[in-house]
């Protein structure tokens, strides 16, 4: 795992384990509060309910009593109910119950005898005379003097909410049996917020009556409706009067709450909690990522630095101002590089020895092979000169050319090792006037030429400063052939660490290089033109390091490029004024 | 005080079409108390209100009569038998009309003579007689009008030109004695005119407007003097032949119209009769029984049929119902309409004691869905209304719902036959009815047409109603026609 994907991970555990317990905390307990809260609402709801219906009770008795009090004081009434009154009475009680029952604002009223025989009905006008006692009985008998009951009509029944109320005419006690119907519209009267729902339940459901109202199919309705279940929060008993008397199992108006809404809620919530978590997660994974990448970026560049470097490329610049971890390692990469360079520059000191030594031995044979032929022709000569004197003449005019050859094979030898090894003169050089004859070159006219008159002397190989300045020039006209570009050359005195440095720097309008140009332009053999050697700035970069400078490269592609060849001033302790060969480079 | 004839309407003396019953039914001394007709006026008898003699109005534009139709009334058929039969008569020609007490009249036919026989029967027709559009009667149009029908239970094999101006028709059986015969509404002579569905009769009234099944208006097509119109009512010299306004009333609207003035009210609601009695420029004459309210039982409910308390009988006639009713009396009106034969055997009593699970009724029929009530507190079970009208009621209790072809058959031939091939096909299929423990409050057509032979049914009849008609104290020029009806053709009443 990469550094940087260690951090990224880390910072991620370290931002993300403690949002998400915070998140399901809060989720839990707005869960728990959420539930609590409409637990706390059915039980409100319900104690509605019972309140309504204990309201509705008072109501309907209230209704029944003013009712009796009208029944007493009717006088056509009372002989039409002590039988005195003959036909025309009979048919005003008959329709009495009809005329009074929806003004009372009643669903069902009954005028019974004490027999229980209905003497009028509101609600069904032509169920007189019939024979119901135990309506009124068991109305009698329940402590709470209202019951539910199936009310039936000509042509349907419904159910209703009843009481009785007694009134003396004469002999006769009249049972005024009345209530109102228990319909969809009164169980939606009963509930009173929109998450609670009631229904009733009542004995020997007839279908024909829970059709009729409504009722009965109300809990599959519910559940049908939505995919939530509705949970039954109470079940409020209430007296069931069938047509045999008191039920002893009783009606029940089930309260149900739907938990679609705390559904809902808890959805929403968690879809939120996700929502802020993946936010966070996204976050913190690009704060993360910016995070590490701010922090391993430096070390990224280290190495890619360090990966650049070799015995030939010691020129890689670690100086850095930082002034933490990092930039020490930069500034032991620094100094390490630099040991680099006097080692490597002590290693090539010791291959010229060594080289050196092959040469003279080479030198040396070479030599002796010349000297061969003519030690023989004069050992010939002394012999001929002593033994036969008179033939010397003869002799040396033979063996002459032999001697003559030997002697010009030794010239040949010393002009090729001479030139084969040119011998460098460490001297000082006028930069800025070496600059100044290149630019007046026909090759390198045409250039711009800045040169800082504060830039000092320089001491060292003025052909090697020359053959990089020209290499350089060359290839920035060759950049910019073609494209009517510029090429400027300036020198700068710098300082580095106390150190008098000369800046050179040559700078072009060309097509300028990649970053991996970049990178590979100071090898050998890379080149960007078609047909180049790749050999020159691979010779300009070892001159550079021979003269103890370094030599960069700053580009951007289309903007031109600017090689930037820095020489110390005055030859240091690691880089004397080399007097080998060139050559041995 | 309102002029109330009790349950008798006024008859005539003397000859009697349908029985000797009827004649003792209709007591002279009903008649002794009314006025007599004017003078040319024919069946004097039947005037209940005589025209009197007074000025010409000032005005010759036809007045316009606002009556008022019992609820169950449907303005739909030109042969229906509910209380709508009161308007078409004002429309509707038959070759012999009858008179209040079913006496035979010349209408479109001035005179008749039959073979002994009864097969045979030539009329003269009335001279100028023709329909509204003013094209002459026809033999062929006559053809047409009794294609199909039956007279007097006899159908009818063929309708003959004899050459002297007179039509002949030739009746399938012997049997028909009487000219009355020819006075059922279903022999009335129409004639579809040409491209389209509607029809012209030769009556003295064409239909103006009607608005749903509940609004008719009818305007004189001849002037006075042109076509004399019924028989009954003779010349009465000439005034404007007023312009007929029917609307059905619900009891409550029946008051209303009483209370603004309108000219007559027809009613069954003796709640409407008991508060016009007490208003002195109304009238209330109690016409005859005329309807008969049966409870159709299916033989499969397997409820026995014990004998009814008579105090049940009582009870429904008079604390169930609204209408003016009786209990029934065990013998059949004779006056009731028939839809297609005059015999009945039904069994008397209610079957009170049946339990059935459901009781139909029409839901048109106030009278009918109080009995019904009354019957399910009785007996158990739901009661429920059938809305469709008459109409499809009377297909529903035969069964005939969703099949047009059988309903054309109905109005074709006899329901016995078709009832009779249902019971048959039921029986092989070893099948029974789906709704066989339900039973049907009926009026009077569906018992009556079956004759106490609806097949598969026990026909208990329960209760007989009849109308009132209330009359402004201006109303002048009223008289009672076929089966006892009243008719207006005559009738005036000044301005206030």
């Amino acid at each position: 795992m990469s550094f940087r994907s260690r951090l990224l991970t880390g910072f991620l555990m370290l931002a993300l384990v403690p949002l998400a317990a915070f998140g399901l905390g809060l989720s839990r307990e707005t869960t728990q509060r959420l539930a609590g809260e409409f637990d706390r609402q059915a039980r409100i709801s319900t104690e509605a309910i019972q309140a309504e219906l204990r309201r509705e009770s008072a109501e309907v008795d209230l209704r029944l009593a003013a009712l009796a009090v009208r029944v007493a004081a009717d006088d056509r009434l009372r002989r039409a109910i002590l039988g005195g009154g003959g036909g025309f009475d009979r048919s005003y009680l008959l329709d009495f119950a009809s005329i009074v029952m929806e003004p009372a604002g009643l669903s069902m009223l009954q005028l019974q005898d004490s027999s229980g025989r209905i003497l009028s009905s509101g609600h069904f006008r032509n169920e007189f005379d019939r024979l119901v006692p135990e309506l009124a009985n068991g109305l009698g008998s329940l402590p709470e003097g209202a019951a539910l009951t199936t009310v039936r009509t000509a042509d349907s029944s419904f159910l209703a909410f009843v009481r009785m109320k007694s009134v003396q005419i004469g002999e006769q006690s009249v049972q005024l049996v009345g209530g109102v119907q228990i319909g969809d519209r009164f169980l939606a009267s009963l509930e009173h917020d929109d998450a609670i729902s009631v229904s009733l339940e009542w004995p020997g459901d007839d279908p024909e009556v829970a059709a009729g109202i409504g009722l009965g199919a109300a809990p599959e309705s519910a559940s049908d409706s939505s995919s939530e279940p509705d949970r039954v929060v109470a079940g409020i008993r209430f007296p069931f009067l069938s047509p045999t008397g008191v039920d002893p199992s009783p009606a029940r108006f089930v309260v149900r709450q739907s938990l679609a809404e705390l559904t809902a809620l808890q959805r929403s919530l968690r879809v939120w909690f996700a929502i802020g978590f993946g936010g966070a997660l996204i976050g913190a994974l690009i704060l993360a990522a910016w995070v590490s990448s701010r922090l391993s970026r430096p070390l990224e560049a280290l190495s890619n630095k360090t990966s650049r470097l070799d015995l030939d490329r010691l020129d890689i610049d670690f100086r850095s101002d930082r002034s933490d971890e990092i930039g020490d390692l930069s500034r032991l990469l620094q100094a390490l590089t630099g040991r680099l360079r006097t080692s490597a520059s002590r290693l090539r000191d010791a291959e010229r020895q060594v080289t050196r030594g092959e040469m003279a031995r080479q030198v040396n044979h070479d030599i002796k092979n010349g000297l061969v032929p003519i030690r023989n022709v004069v050992e010939h000569l002394t012999e001929v000169t002593q033994d036969e004197p008179d033939q010397l003449g003869p002799v040396f005019a033979e063996r002459g050319k032999t001697l003559i050859s030997g002697i010009s094979y030794l010239e040949d030898l010393a002009s090729n090792y001479s030139k084969l090894v040119p011998r460098v003169r460490p001297e000082r050089i006028d930069v800025n006037g070496l600059a100044r004859e290149i630019a007046a070159d026909g090759a390198a006219r045409g250039c711009d030429l800045k040169v800082d008159p504060d830039v000092p002397a320089l001491t060292g190989d003025p052909v090697a400063l020359r053959r990089i300045l020209e290499n350089l020039v060359a290839n920035a006209r060759e950049a910019v052939s073609g494209s009517g570009g510029g090429v400027r050359v300036s020198t700068a005195p710098l300082s580095h660490d106390g150190v008098p440095v000369i800046r050179i720097s040559v700078e072009d309008d060309g097509p300028g290089l990649s970053s991996e140009e970049q990178d590979r332009v100071f090898e050998d053999f890379f080149s960007t033109r078609e047909g180049g050697t790749g050999l020159g700035l691979s010779i300009v970069r070892r001159l550079v390091t021979d003269m103890g400078g370094r030599i960069r490269v700053e580009s951007e592609p289309g903007h031109g490029a600017r090689f930037i060849v820095e020489l110390p001033a005055e030859p240091s302790s690691e880089h004397p004024a080399d007097p080998s060969p060139r050559a041995a480079v | 005080m309102g002029f109330q004839l009790g349950n008798m309407f006024v008859a005539p003396a003397g000859r009697s079409l349908i029985g000797a019953s009827l004649a003792a039914a209709l007591g002279a001394a009903a008649c002794a108390g009314l006025p007599p007709g004017p003078p040319g006026w024919v069946g004097g008898d039947c005037v209940i209100r005589p025209l009197e003699e007074e000025p010409p109005p000032a005005s010759n534009r036809a007045p316009m009569l606002r009556i008022g139709l019992p609820e169950a009334a449907r303005l739909i058929s030109h042969h229906a038998d509910g209380d709508e039969r009161i308007v078409w008569p004002h429309v509707d020609e038959t070759l012999v009309a009858t008179d209040c007490a079913g006496h035979p009249v010349p209408s479109l036919a001035s005179s008749w003579t039959h073979s002994d026989s009864g097969h045979r029967w030539v009329f003269a027709l009335r001279p100028g007689a023709s329909f509204s559009d003013s094209t002459p009667v026809t033999s062929a149009a006559i053809r047409t009008s009794l294609h199909r029908r039956s007279v007097g239970g006899a159908p009818v094999d063929s309708v003959t030109e004899t050459g002297d101006g007179r039509i002949a028709v030739h009746l399938a059986v012997p049997g028909v004695q009487s000219a009355a015969a020819f006075s059922d509404r279903t022999l009335a002579v129409r004639r579809v005119t040409p491209g389209s569905r509607s029809s012209v009769s030769t009556g003295l009234y064409r239909m103006l407007n009607r608005e749903r099944d509940r609004v008719i208006s009818l305007q004189s097509v001849r002037t006075e003097g042109e076509n004399p119109g019924p028989a009954v009512a003779g010349r009465v010299g000439f005034r404007p032949t007023p312009r007929l306004h029917f609307e059905v009333l619900t009891a409550s609207d029946a008051l209303n119209a009483l209370d603004i003035g309108w000219a007559a009210v027809l009613t069954r609601n003796r709640r409407v009769t008991e508060y016009a009695s007490g208003i002195d420029r109304l009238s209330v004459v109690t016409l005859q029984w005329d309807r008969t309210y049966r409870l159709l039982v299916p033989d499969s409910s397997g409820s026995s049929s014990e004998a009814p308390p008579n105090h049940i009988l009582e009870t429904l006639a008079r604390d169930a119902v609204s209408a003016q009713a009786r209990a029934y009396p065990g013998t059949e009106i004779t006056g009731e309409p028939k839809l297609m034969c005059e015999e009945t055997s039904e069994s008397a009593g209610p079957a009170v004691s049946v339990a059935v699970r459901r009781i139909l009724y029409d839901g048109n029929d106030p009278t009918a869905a109080e009995l019904a009530a009354r019957l399910v507190a009785l007996t158990g079970g739901r009661a429920a209304s059938v809305d469709d009208g008459p109409t499809d009621y009377f297909r529903r209790v035969l069964g005939l719902e969703g099949r047009p072809e059988q309903a054309a058959k109905l109005r074709a031939s006899s329901i016995s036959a078709w009832a009779e091939s249902q019971r048959r096909s039921r029986s092989r299929s070893g099948g029974s009815r789906s709704d066989g423990t339900t039973a049907y409050v009926s009026v009077s057509q569906v018992a009556a047409a079956e004759c106490g032979r609806l097949p598969g049914y026990r026909v208990y009849p329960l209760i007989n109603t009849r109308l009132s008609l209330i009359m402004d104290g201006r109303l002048r020029g009223v008289f009672l026609g076929a089966e006892g009806l009243p008719m207006f053709t005559h009738a005036t009443m000044p301005a206030p």
